[in-house]
């Protein structure tokens, strides 16, 4: 992180959620969750699954509410809250097991995120397109979506994500179902985004993946944020390291209990 | 809100509409019950011409509004439940832009299978006698009713936690919509419906009556609808247009888009 601002660009502030997940049944998905992401870094999430990283990520795009607490990016000092700057074209995303529009051909989605991107912000339509050659979908262009395998799915929605300049990328799980040819061009894309300046906030299980890419990450056990972690000071293995973390929570639970 | 976000939005919708094996299953199954009840019309009523004309509107009246309550639901419940909603409003929509793009693009679709349908009409008239003077104005009614069911059926959609409960209650609205304007027009001429002139009052004032819509009786009088009375109803369905969509927007901005 050594070359990077050190701006705070998003910061969580005591963020709870509960959800409903099922008739008149609630789940605190999120207890007190505060970090905050500095303009210019990869940062990471991992975690078990149903840990909360996904929450996290919709409450930064501003999909979902905090019941308590505060969140906002920084424009400058003023606080913006994550709809507007999503808004403001500023915030690309890609959810997790990227699915949609099946009976679209990729050229027509491309046309459609062009003509919405061109609204939401100054580019020219070349300008937007330049991402569809450097990623490469051009050539699925005739396909359907519904015709596409995941790693190229993936492509066209990390395509999306990346259209028109935003400063930070939100990812769900990008990689993961990815073959290792697409997972190896995925992380290539992405630090070549990051060197230009993206901020590139992401979720995954793949600790390979998070090693190579992220200047930071946070654990996240149970809805809560149990360590945020430099990566350049971590001696060792990250998969190792992460197993004992998550082994001793277990531990101090159990001897709680 | 922007426009032209809308806009791309619409034409998005309508053409994935275009190549809905849904939308397109509904279309042909509406022509089918169509001709069905032309069919039935022409063997059942001694005037053939009257007889083909109200069997045909009937079914095309049912057929529409299933069209307009069960695709809207049905696409956008996908969306919601697959989370393509996330893709597409990470774009850069508001919630407004798409619920009000969503809209517009189901109610193209609907207007574009109506006006299909309506050819058919026509041209089935035609074969067993001549069009009446009236025949547009019934054609009229349905396709200013079709905007608000469709509007009821996008808000539900967008507001409900499954699809079937969306149906359910998008049906619900439609059916209280027609009966509330039949019980007041009942109870002015039956005695007996007279208990319910009313609960029916007091529905007519939450509920748009979408029997103000049904036009068919016109088309059979001697005289011609006036004017005023096309732009009142268009006007009226406006209203409740803006009205489902505005509470739609307002609920769907404070939603947690799972």
């Amino acid at each position: 992180m050594s070359n990077k601002e050190l701006r705070t660009l998003l910061k969580f502030e005591g963020i709870s959620k509960i959800l409903e997940v099922g008739p008149a049944t609630y789940n605190r998905v999120l207890k007190e969750v505060s970090f905050a992401v500095k303009k210019g870094e990869i940062f990471g999430f991992v975690g078990q699954n149903g840990a909360g990283k996904s929450t996290i990520l919709k409450i930064a795009m501003g999909y979902l509410k905090p019941d308590s607490g505060e969140v906002f990016f920084y424009e400058g000092d003023n606080k913006i809250l994550p709809k507007q700057f999503v808004l403001k074209g500023r915030c690309g995303f890609l959810a997790e097991n990227f699915q949609a529009y099946d009976e679209m051909t990729v050229e027509e989605v491309v046309n459609f995120a062009v003509a919405t991107k061109k609204a939401a912000t100054e580019l020219s339509e070349n300008e937007i397109l330049e991402v569809v050659d450097r990623i490469g979908i051009r050539d699925y262009f005739p396909k359907k979506m519904k015709q596409l395998s995941k790693g190229m799915r993936q492509k066209v929605g990390l395509t999306l994500a990346v259209m028109g300049n935003p400063e930070v990328l939100i990812l769900d799980e990008p990689a993961s179902g990815l073959d290792p040819l697409h997972r190896y061009e995925f992380k290539n894309l992405i630090k070549e985004l990051n060197a230009k300046g993206v901020t590139v906030i992401f979720s995954s299980h793949l600790l390979e993946d998070v090693r190579d890419l992220c200047d930071r990450i946070a654990i996240v056990h149970g809805g809560e944020i149990v360590e945020v972690l430099d990566l350049s000071k971590l001696e060792g293995d990250l998969e190792e390291y992460f197993v004992k973390r998550i082994k001793k929570i277990y531990l101090s639970k159990a001897e709680e209990e | 809100m922007k426009c032209e976000k809308v806009r791309a939005l619409v034409r998005f919708t309508v053409k994935e509409g275009l190549r809905n094996k849904l939308l397109l299953a509904l279309l042909l199954l509406s022509v089918v019950i169509f001709f069905g009840a032309i069919m039935l019309g022409r063997i059942t009523v001694d005037d053939t011409a009257r007889g083909v004309f109200e069997f045909g509107h009937f079914v095309i009246f049912i057929g529409i509004a299933a069209i307009s309550v069960v695709y809207p639901i049905f696409n956008l419940r996908r969306e919601i439940e697959t989370r393509v909603y996330h893709t597409t409003l990470g774009l850069g929509f508001t919630r407004s832009e798409f619920l009000f793009g969503k809209f517009i693009g189901y109610t193209i679709l609907s207007w574009l299978i109506y006006v299909i349908i309506s050819l058919l009409f026509v041209i089935s008239i035609k074969m067993f006698g001549t069009l009446p003077k009236n025949f547009f104005t019934s054609i009229y009614g349905l396709f200013i009713e079709i905007p608000v069911i469709v509007a009821i059926s996008t808000v539900i959609a967008a507001l409900s936690s499954g699809t079937i409960i969306a149906i359910f209650l998008a049906t619900t609205f439609v059916i209280i919509g027609h009966v509330v304007g039949l019980v007041l027009n009942a109870s002015r001429i039956e005695f007996y419906m007279a208990q319910w002139k009313v609960p029916a009052l007091i529905l007519s004032f939450v509920f748009p009556v979408l029997d103000y819509f049904n036009l068919e009786d016109f088309v059979l009088a001697p005289g011609i609808m006036p004017w005023h009375y096309y732009v009142g109803l268009a006007a009226y369905a406006l209203f409740y247009v803006m009205a489902f969509l505005g509470f739609g927007i307002w609920r769907f901005e404070d939603k947690d888009l799972l």
